[in-house]
């Protein structure tokens, strides 16, 4: 995948998840930065959801933040004093929402991208490792509310 | 069908040498993990429309077994990039062979894998048919949600 297509990718992930979670929350999510992962290995605590997807290439969004922000999500969604069933609920809803936007707009702007999603999985718990794939990923930690929402994307060209 | 699934990594499992002592079938209302160590691959229909998850479900000592059967009895940590990567390809190529059965016309995303003591886990609101092997005191489950 050549570099340009890389940044339109990331940009529009990055441009969906301020976007969805500023339309439900009403707060506004801050990018602090993106940096090229150098490992494997995604180590996380909290609330986790990720959606794969596939066409001209594939890969798969990954978005952990803390309880609160996912209660906040929740919130938003319309409900109240969540159990972690309704925050797993939440996550799923959100990360669904976050990778059909960017992938709507990834499949407007790059030609014969055809991207399409598989159903988003989430997960809660403490020191949770992710491990990628053969696949490059990047970083980007976004702030609001005095905490922190990681998105990592890892993305791989199809053969 | 599941019955031919089960039949599927049987076969596969065979070619490493594993073989299974007994399998179990569940259905479940929605689809969720039973162990901490799971590898998950998503199920993209061409053309939008089918869409799924498999869940690829190791107890540690299952795993561990597996891992020693395909690099030939070298011994690896099962935490190492070489020991989640067999079972990452191990998981891509089972999710490969049965997807034949399951969704010809679909593809299957990138595994993930994923570790978490006590962690709870929601990988699709679907109902779940669940496979689980037994071999020796260890189990091995595969999970698969498709709409």
């Amino acid at each position: 995948m050549d570099k340009n297509t890389e940044i339109q990718v990331i940009q529009s992930f990055i441009r969906s998840m301020c976007n969805v979670f500023s339309t439900l929350t009403e707060k506004k999510l801050v990018p602090r930065g993106v940096e090229q992962s150098d490992t494997l290995v995604v180590k996380v605590s909290g609330v986790v959801v990720i959606v794969s997807f596939s066409g001209l290439f594939s890969g798969r969004l990954l978005v952990s933040m803390p309880k609160e922000l996912t209660g906040i999500i929740y919130k938003g969604l319309g409900g109240e004093n969540p159990s972690d069933d309704d925050l797993l609920l939440a996550a799923n809803e959100f990360g669904n929402m976050v990778a059909g936007n960017a992938v709507t707009e990834i499949n407007n702007i790059i030609k014969g991208a055809n991207i399409r999603l598989s159903p988003p999985s989430s997960f809660i718990g403490d020191d949770l490792v992710f491990f990628n794939f053969k696949m490059s990923a990047h970083n980007i930690l976004l702030d609001a509310e005095n905490l922190t929402i990681r998105l990592n994307v890892a993305l791989r060209e199809e053969k | 069908m599941i019955q031919e699934l089960a039949g599927i990594t049987q076969g596969v499992l065979a070619t490493f040498g594993v073989q299974i002592d007994d399998v179990k079938f569940l259905k479940e209302p929605m689809h969720k993990t039973s162990t901490p160590l799971c590898v998950i691959v998503g199920i993209v229909g061409k053309d939008g429309e089918r869409k799924g998850v498999f869940s690829f479900e190791y107890q540690q000592s299952f795993a561990k077994n597996v891992l020693q059967a395909m690099l030939g009895g070298y011994e690896v940590d099962l935490f190492s990039e070489m020991g989640i990567s067999a079972l990452l390809e191990l998981s891509n190529m089972l999710g490969g062979n049965m997807l034949g059965v399951v969704a010809p016309q679909a593809v299957t995303t990138p595994p993930t894998a994923v570790f978490g003591q006590n962690m709870k886990t929601l990988l699709n609101v679907l109902e779940c048919y669940k496979m689980v092997f037994i071999m020796q005191n260890s189990s091995f489950s595969i999970g698969i949600s498709i709409v």
